[in-house]
């Protein structure tokens, strides 16, 4: 079975079959859940603009037999430097959150990181500088000097607030996207980002599947029944969303607003599709506002046996074209009640999740 | 009075004696001597001479009373040696036969004035109690005409001298039977006493090191197994030496500056076996007549064309295939050239594992060379020529998870074009301008899941070396010169601001980029004009050699664009400017043939790398970096064929390139000119020298390199820092045409940062590692054993080569990298190349 693999280059391949076995094979097999696991961390909405409120809820998959560990929630208010290559500055990750730490540059002391409290879920609110801490803004200068160099956008030209999720004490990393204005664009374009631009809305599973041969069956909120040892294809999809915007269809997208179509655009709320939306993004190559399609993944997981991959899912090109993912789960040989887990993710962060409940039989 | 000075006894002379002589003298009312009588003697010989000189004497008559009257006084005569003005110098030396060194005993040496003595077994002659002035010295012999070349002889000083005759080229296929008179092109070359010899270097003749296991027959490969360099992983085909960058350390083929010695992988060099003559390696310590590097320096010396007739090869192996060819095309012409172009791609593509294929991309690759040359006299002459070099590797992985699926792309090409005049002066003086122009672009595009990363670099350079070489007196050999660099360069990068990757980065193998990431295109212009001066002052008869040198360097450095672009804020460039002095000194003493020790020191300065002036992701106002070089070295002669070496080392540098640090970084500051490094530590060589047929060396190095990001940081170890390297080869003809080599390799393992932890990314479902300690764990130690056979036989008239290099005959599984599982809870290693046959064919005609 094909793990996912890390992979850069290392050098050159000299005489062919003679290389078999060069690479070791790592058994470790992520799909597996054999204990209590963090999978996902979700926020609602799953992009907010400063100052504003968020709800954040986790994945903690529990294979039968097992108890979750509590879970503890925190902001992370410390920016990294560019010397660290990882996503986010280490010291949010451990030490006590609320001793002040100092700047690696020496300067004045700043707390990493904000107690959000316990639980399966937490409700925080994004700094209002949350565009200069993380965000496209230059952060506040310190006496004497310019203000600093920005945040880099993601490669969907987004900014993230860090969350930390302790699960028992083991920190997962999760993101809140903030809505915050490019910077560097001339008038023109600045206006037209902010009227075409919609934030993310979290993908959703619109339905699991189960194929055999040419016919399909959707599951519902029952256990599915499968045989021990069993080779199950499994299908997930989601909702299949417009290229262009069209008043009418239900989603308030881009040239859309309360008042050109209050149909798709309620005042106060905005409805984004719950697929692989179309959005647009600021191209510093190009510098232009360019139209876009999320990209979609789903990550497999099961109490018992194994998925042929850990993770499937459709680039940018491709989900403009499909809705659906396949995978094929290796049922495992031991009898008795299991579970699936699936996690599907956009590329600007939105994810959510559904559980299968599965009576494998023998 | 008249004073007759009396002849010096000889004997007294010879034994060094003075005395005094006292002698009563009778004096006639004349004045003249009527008697002299010995009253004290110093001798038998002192007394006559004495004696015989006064009564030579005439003196003013004496007077009394008025009237002139005999007397007799008492007079003392002292003999009192002087020392002679000398009047006569002596020319001493050795006549050896150039490239292999080997003394040739039995030859004349003859002056104009008729004195002449012949060499001894060791090619060693002197011819004492010359008439100073001009002469012309000839040599003959059996093997030789009548060569001649000029010198000046001092009074009182002993000239030295070196010659290395240039015998005609090594019987290949297609040559004329011996006695033919193609054969009696000879050539003297007058080598100016030391100046050209760096103070710690390995030269390595082209014949030698082909022949060495491991190289698959490229000369240049063995660069590899030279003391201070370090072992390179596997397919990088980087130089490292004495804890530089690769990119630290200059390469020069015949004076023009190229990008890289070996194409993508290490697997050949860019310059074609048959075409080169030599090849040097200066690991630190350089003189003046080359800068702009704060490591080390490989010089490349082209082979002359033939100047008898067409000759070349062909060959093919596993890699590549290649054609050369070198020879007269008219009355005083003659021209060389080669081509190659890689084949591995094919040669594997029906037996590779896609699986390795996924982790080790296959390079594609091709080059040429081509030179013409028109001799204008005896020693002059001026040539045309051209390299080029193109370089491709790619890889991609596929993955039904989009994020998993990777894409890369590498490319590197290069262009040359030069024009070359040299004069070499009846005294040895030489005279070598060389002006080039080149094209250099390089693009990385890789794409890891959805992150992108773009590299764009393309250059256009212009260079010129002007060196005056001369002996200026009997004690002083000079060289001055200038060198001159300009290049224009414009680049863009584009994707993650994590890579490609630094040296100092706290990362690990296969860690996803970051996904932040933006865009940068910028314009920049580097040029350096370098005045130098280099003398070496010949003292002790020639014992010892004191070479300072002084280097020059006023930098300038402009860039179009000093911070991120703006649609709205047109752009504003910046221009700085540097002067480097850059002093170096070499002191060489051989108090005998057998053992000499020199000191080195010296300052060296270089540029930044146009891809970190990105106002973006680099710094548009980076300046050059400066570096010093301590050395020791002391070299013992066992014999005439076997040396020892051993040379200390220490290096510095300042104001290297590091990421920023800072939390708050300004605009236009992603990178600081903050970094420190150094380097120190020994290495040893025992050189065997080829000498019936066998030649080889050890070479050890054991050192240390370390790096901080800053003045405030600890010190951790070089990303390429090898504790101890070991290399051992050696090569043997067998006779009957069979030639064998073996080399043996051992080094400690590139340091790597560990995995102390994890943490899950639940935004793009991932691990993240926790490192520790920067550079604080290592891959294991490597070690290899690598053979080489070859068999040569003529074919009517030419000759044919099959060869095997078989690399890790052993078969030992070595560590090329660290890798860990998805989660970094298992750490495992890449093994390196399994064993390796590189069988091949050659043909010369």
């Amino acid at each position: 079975m094909k793990n996912r693999s890390t992979l850069t280059l290392a050098g050159a391949a000299l005489g062919g079959a003679l290389l078999g076995g060069c690479v070791p094979d790592f058994a470790t097999d992520l799909s597996e859940l054999r204990e209590p696991r963090l999978l996902a961390i979700a926020s609602d909405p799953a992009e907010a603009g400063a100052g504003k409120p968020v709800r954040l809820t986790a994945l903690v998959a529990v294979p039968p037999g097992s108890s979750p560990p509590p879970l503890d929630w925190s902001l992370c208010l410390a920016r990294k430097s560019l010397t660290e290559l990882g996503p986010i500055n280490p010291l949010c990750l451990g030490g006590s959150a609320d001793e002040p730490e100092a700047d690696a540059a020496g300067g004045e002391a700043t707390h990493v990181s904000q107690i959000l409290g316990r639980g399966a879920s937490a409700e925080g609110k994004l700094g209002a500088d949350v565009c200069k801490l993380f965000g496209p803004l230059r952060p506040s200068p310190k006496p004497g000097e310019p203000a600093g160099r920005p945040v880099d956008p993601d490669i969907t030209g987004g900014f993230y607030q860090p969350v930390i999720a302790s699960l028992g004490g083991v920190p997962s990393l999760g993101a809140i996207r903030i809505d915050c204005d490019p910077t560097n664009l001339n008038r023109d374009d600045a206006l037209a980002y902010r009227r075409r631009y919609r934030r993310n809305e979290s993908p959703r599973l619109a339905a699991l599947a189960i194929r055999t041969g040419s016919s399909r069956r959707e599951l519902d909120a029952s256990p599915l029944e499968v045989k021990a040892g069993s080779n199950v294809e499994l299908e997930a999809s989601w909702d299949d969303c417009p290229d262009v915007s069209a008043c009418g269809d239900g989603y308030c997208t881009a040239d859309e607003d309360a008042s050109s179509c209050p149909d798709d655009c309620t005042t106060g709320e905005v409805h984004g599709c719950a697929g692989a939306e179309s959005y647009v993004w600021y191209n510093r190559e190009s510098q232009r506002i360019e139209p876009r399609r999320e990209a979609i993944t789903v990550a497999w997981y099961a109490s018992s046996g194994r998925f042929d991959s850990e993770q499937t899912g459709l680039a940018e090109p491709e989900a403009a074209l499909h809705t659906s993912t396949g995978n094929v789960w290796r049922v495992g040989a031991v009898p008795g009640s299991a579970t699936l887990w699936l996690v599907i993710r956009d590329s600007r962060g939105g994810q959510s999740w559904r559980q299968q409940p599965v009576l494998v039989a023998p | 009075m008249k004073f007759v000075e009396a002849p010096y006894p000889e004997s007294e002379k010879a034994a060094g004696q003075q005395a005094s002589v006292v002698l009563q003298i009778a004096i006639s009312a004349s004045g003249a001597v009527d008697q002299v009588q010995v009253v004290k003697g110093a001798g038998a010989a002192f007394d006559r001479a004495a004696a015989d000189a006064v009564a030579q004497f005439a003196f003013e008559p004496a007077e009394i009373d008025n009237r002139p009257a005999p007397i007799r006084i008492q007079y003392r005569y002292d003999f009192v040696l002087k020392e002679e003005a000398p009047t006569t110098g002596v020319l001493s030396g050795i006549v050896k036969q150039r490239g292999s060194g080997e003394p040739m005993p039995g030859v004349a040496v003859s002056l104009d004035d008729g004195t002449s003595s012949r060499t001894d077994a060791e090619g060693r002659f002197e011819l004492p109690e010359l008439t100073p002035g001009p002469h012309t010295v000839t040599l003959s012999g059996e093997a030789l005409k009548g060569l001649q070349t000029r010198e000046t002889i001092v009074a009182g000083e002993q000239l030295k001298a070196t010659y290395e005759v240039d015998l005609a080229p090594t019987k290949r296929a297609g040559d004329a039977p011996a006695g033919d008179d193609d054969d009696d092109d000879l050539e003297i070359v007058v080598v100016l006493p030391t100046l050209t010899k760096q103070v710690v270097s390995v030269k390595v003749e082209a014949d030698q090191a082909r022949r060495v296991a491991g190289t698959q027959g490229d000369v240049l490969k063995i660069v590899e197994n030279m003391p201070g360099v370090a072992r390179a992983s596997a397919g990088s085909g980087q130089v490292v030496v004495w804890g530089a960058s690769p990119e630290d350390t200059r390469v020069y083929v015949d004076d023009v500056r190229v990008p890289l010695l070996y194409h993508f992988g290490g697997l050949r060099s860019v310059v074609h076996t048959d075409l080169v003559g030599s090849v040097e390696l200066t690991p630190g310590g350089y003189g003046s007549s080359y800068g702009r590097g704060l490591g080390g320096l490989i010089t490349v010396a082209l082979r002359d064309p033939d100047t008898q007739r067409l000759h070349g090869s062909a060959q093919v192996d596993v890699l590549d295939a290649s054609l050369s060819a070198s020879g007269k095309l008219a009355d005083g012409w003659t021209f060389a050239g080669a081509a190659r172009k890689s084949h591995l791609h094919r040669a594997l593509s029906a037996a590779t594992d896609r699986d390795v294929g996924e982790y080790f991309p296959i390079p594609h690759y091709y080059d040429g060379q081509l030179r013409a040359r028109r001799q204008l006299g005896e020693k002059r002459y001026v040539e045309l020529g051209g390299l080029l070099s193109s370089d491709r590797v790619s890889r991609t992985v596929g993955s039904d998870d989009p994020n998993e699926r990777k894409d890369e792309t590498k490319r590197l090409a290069f262009q040359r074009v030069y024009a070359r005049y040299v004069a070499t002066q009846a005294d040895g003086s030489e005279i070598r301008v060389t002006p080039w122009f080149g094209r250099d672009r390089s693009s990385l595009t890789a794409a890891f899941g959805a992150t992108p990363t773009e590299l764009t670099v393309s250059t256009t350079s212009f260079g010129a070396r002007l060196v005056y070489a001369t002996r200026v007196t009997d004690l002083l050999t000079s060289s001055v010169g200038l060198d001159l660099e300009a290049s224009s360069s414009r680049a863009h990068r584009a994707g993650s601001v994590s890579t490609p990757p630094r040296e100092g980065d706290a990362r690990t193998f296969g860690q996803p980029p970051s996904t932040e990431i933006n865009s940068s295109n910028w314009r920049a212009i580097q040029g350096s004009a370098a005045p130098y001066v280099e003398g070496d002052f010949g003292l002790l008869g020639g014992q010892l050699h004191v070479v300072p040198g002084l280097r020059v360097e006023p930098f300038f450095l402009a860039i179009n664009r000093r911070a991120p672009e703006d649609p709205v804020v047109p752009p504003i460039g910046a221009y700085t400017s540097d002067l480097a002095v850059q002093p170096r000194v070499s002191v060489r003493y051989a108090p005998s043939e057998r053992a000499s020790f020199k000191l080195a020191w010296g300052r060296y300065s270089q540029a930044p790398q146009v891809e970190d002036q990105s106002p973006v992701f680099g710094n548009p106002l980076l300046g050059t970096a400066r570096a010093s070089h301590y050395l020791a070295s002391t070299q013992v002669n066992v014999t005439a064929k076997l040396s020892a070496e051993t040379t200390a080392f220490y290096s510095r540098s300042d104001d290297l390139t590091v990421r920023n640090s800072s939390l708050s970084p300004l605009l236009g500051q992603a990178l600081v000119a903050q970094g420190q490094g150094r380097a120190y530590g020994a290495q040893f060589l025992i050189r065997r020298q080829l000498d019936r047929g066998f030649f080889g060396w050890v070479a050890f190095t054991v050192m240390r390199a370390e790096r901080r990001d800053n003045e405030a940081a600890p010190w951790r170890l070089f990303d390429f820092d090898q504790t101890h390297v070991l290399t051992a080869l050696a090569s043997y003809e067998l006779g009957h045409g069979f030639d064998v080599g073996v080399r043996f390799r051992y080094a400690t393992g590139l340091p790597r940062t560990p995995v102390v932890g994890a943490y899950y990314d639940a935004r793009r479902n991932l691990y993240e590692p926790v490192l520790g300690a920067r550079n604080s764990i290592r891959i294991p130690a490597y070690a290899q054993l690598d053979v080489r056979v070859s068999k040569s036989f003529p074919i009517a008239g030419t000759k044919a080569e099959i060869y095997a290099d078989v690399q890790n005959v052993t078969d030992r599984e070595n560590a090329e990298e660290l890798i860990y599982s998805q989660d970094y809870a298992e750490r495992r290693t890449i093994r390196g190349l399994p064993i390796l046959p590189v069988v091949g064919a050659r043909w010369e005609f």
